[in-house]
């Protein structure tokens, strides 16, 4: 008799249940890589970028999530030699469409991710007008076994 | 070069994870010449968003220089230059627009930083600053020819140059007796990371956060008072002044016998 008047018990042992297989859920998603893994946080203040030097892991995908604290827009453009020079002369007033091309708008962030296939080191550049004289270039180095 | 995009995740929230910067507040604004000016009132980022909202493009060193003046202060001045109105009026290049503001403050304080603003390396920048003050003033940082300034006069100002400065439209204040004082600029854009503080009272004690050598008491939200507005307003003299002065192509006699025509 007494088993038919705990409804409150069930409700509470069922959302307890409910509440420890989000948190299991939660935890494998956090951990999945290329999110919580893999993940670089990039800041750009007076027009540098925080840090200037990243490593990263050949073959699986990399999340930088770029903060720009500036009031004015920068770009993230991260690639080989080629794509910079590309870039240099480039008359794209904005980019969205690449995730190894993004621009960031005063006091926004923007969040992309990337796979490298290639080890070695990539630049990256804003190239807004005088911005990569002024400094903003950052390095990644492309390591194996991420 | 060969990327793999199987997470392409590309999320562009920009704005969004930021709160919005307040709008900067158009205190003034003004026709004069060929020159659009507005006064303005706000922080480093609202001043920021306020000029790209207007057409300005700022150089990359301008974040860096917005928050070294609105740390000082919330007062700033944007002139625009409208080519056409400088074509209609018969303007030339290198023609200057002299800028005549008055405010009445005990030490002016003289923005030179912001002449080095979208400079680098090893760019030149050069100008005359003149002042007229009632005694023989200190400067911060003193002139000396190594730091970019050197103090070219300094001397009682000369009965018929005070003469000729009070018979122009405007001018009545000018006094019987002044202290004209020239400091020539000639810094590379790096060297020029200060302002020049002037203590025209006589104590001789400028002050080295006006200079931008020292940072500045924390300011209240939203509190300015009358000594910041005339800081500020000074600030804008100055500018303008700067680049009138950069911009005008013959040189201007001060220490002379009247070869100067303010506006």
């Amino acid at each position: 008799m007494g088993a038919t008047h705990r409804p409150g018990r069930l409700a509470l042992a069922g959302g307890l249940a409910l509440s420890l297989g989000l948190a299991g859920i939660a935890a494998v998603w956090a951990h999945a890589p290329g999110l919580e893994g893999h993940r670089v946080d990039i800041v750009i203040h007076y027009s540098h970028y925080q840090p200037d030097a990243v490593t990263v892991p050949l073959g699986v995908p990399v999340t930088f999530v770029i903060r720009n604290d500036d009031p004015i827009d920068h770009e993230w453009i991260i690639g080989d030699a080629a794509t910079h020079e590309r870039h240099r002369t480039g008359t794209e007033p904005f980019h969205a469409s690449r995730p190894t091309e993004v621009s960031i708008k005063a006091g926004g962030t923007v969040v992309t991710t990337v796979t490298f296939q290639t080890p070695g080191q990539e630049l990256y550049i804003c190239h807004l007008p005088g911005h990569e004289a002024y400094g903003m270039v950052g390095v990644a180095t492309i390591v194996p076994g991420g | 070069m060969r990327y793999a995009f199987a997470l392409s995740l590309l999320v562009a929230v920009a704005g969004a994870c930021a709160p919005a910067a307040p709008r900067a507040v158009e205190l003034m604004k003004v026709r004069i010449d060929a020159l659009d000016v507005t006064v303005l009132k706000g922080g480093a980022d609202a001043i920021g968003a306020w000029a790209k909202d207007h057409g300005f493009r700022l150089p990359p060193d301008a974040p860096e220089v917005l928050d070294f003046y609105a740390s000082r202060s919330p007062i700033f001045l944007a002139a625009a230059f409208d080519g056409d109105a400088a074509k209609a009026r018969g303007q030339n290049v290198g023609d200057g627009t002299p800028v005549h503001i008055t405010i009445p403050t005990a030490n002016p304080w003289v923005p030179l930083r912001i002449l080095a603003l979208g400079k680098t390396g090893n760019e030149r920048v050069t100008a005359d600053v003149y002042l007229m003050t009632d005694h023989a003033p200190a400067l911060l940082p003193q002139p000396d020819g190594r730091n970019g300034m050197a103090l070219d006069h300094s001397a009682p100002a000369t009965t018929q140059l005070l003469d000729d400065l009070r018979s122009d439209r405007g001018m009545g204040w000018i006094p019987d007796s002044a202290w004209l004082s020239k400091i020539a600029i000639d810094a590379s854009a790096p060297q020029l990371s200060f302002d020049l503080a002037i203590d025209a009272t006589g104590a001789g004690s400028p002050s080295r956060v006006a200079a931008g050598l020292e940072a500045p008491g924390a300011i209240t939200n939203g509190g300015y008072d009358l000594a910041r507005w005339l800081a500020g307003l000074t600030f804008t003299i100055g500018g303008i002044g700067g680049i009138v002065l950069l911009l005008r192509r013959r040189p201007i006699d001060m220490t002379g016998t009247g070869g100067m025509r303010p506006a």
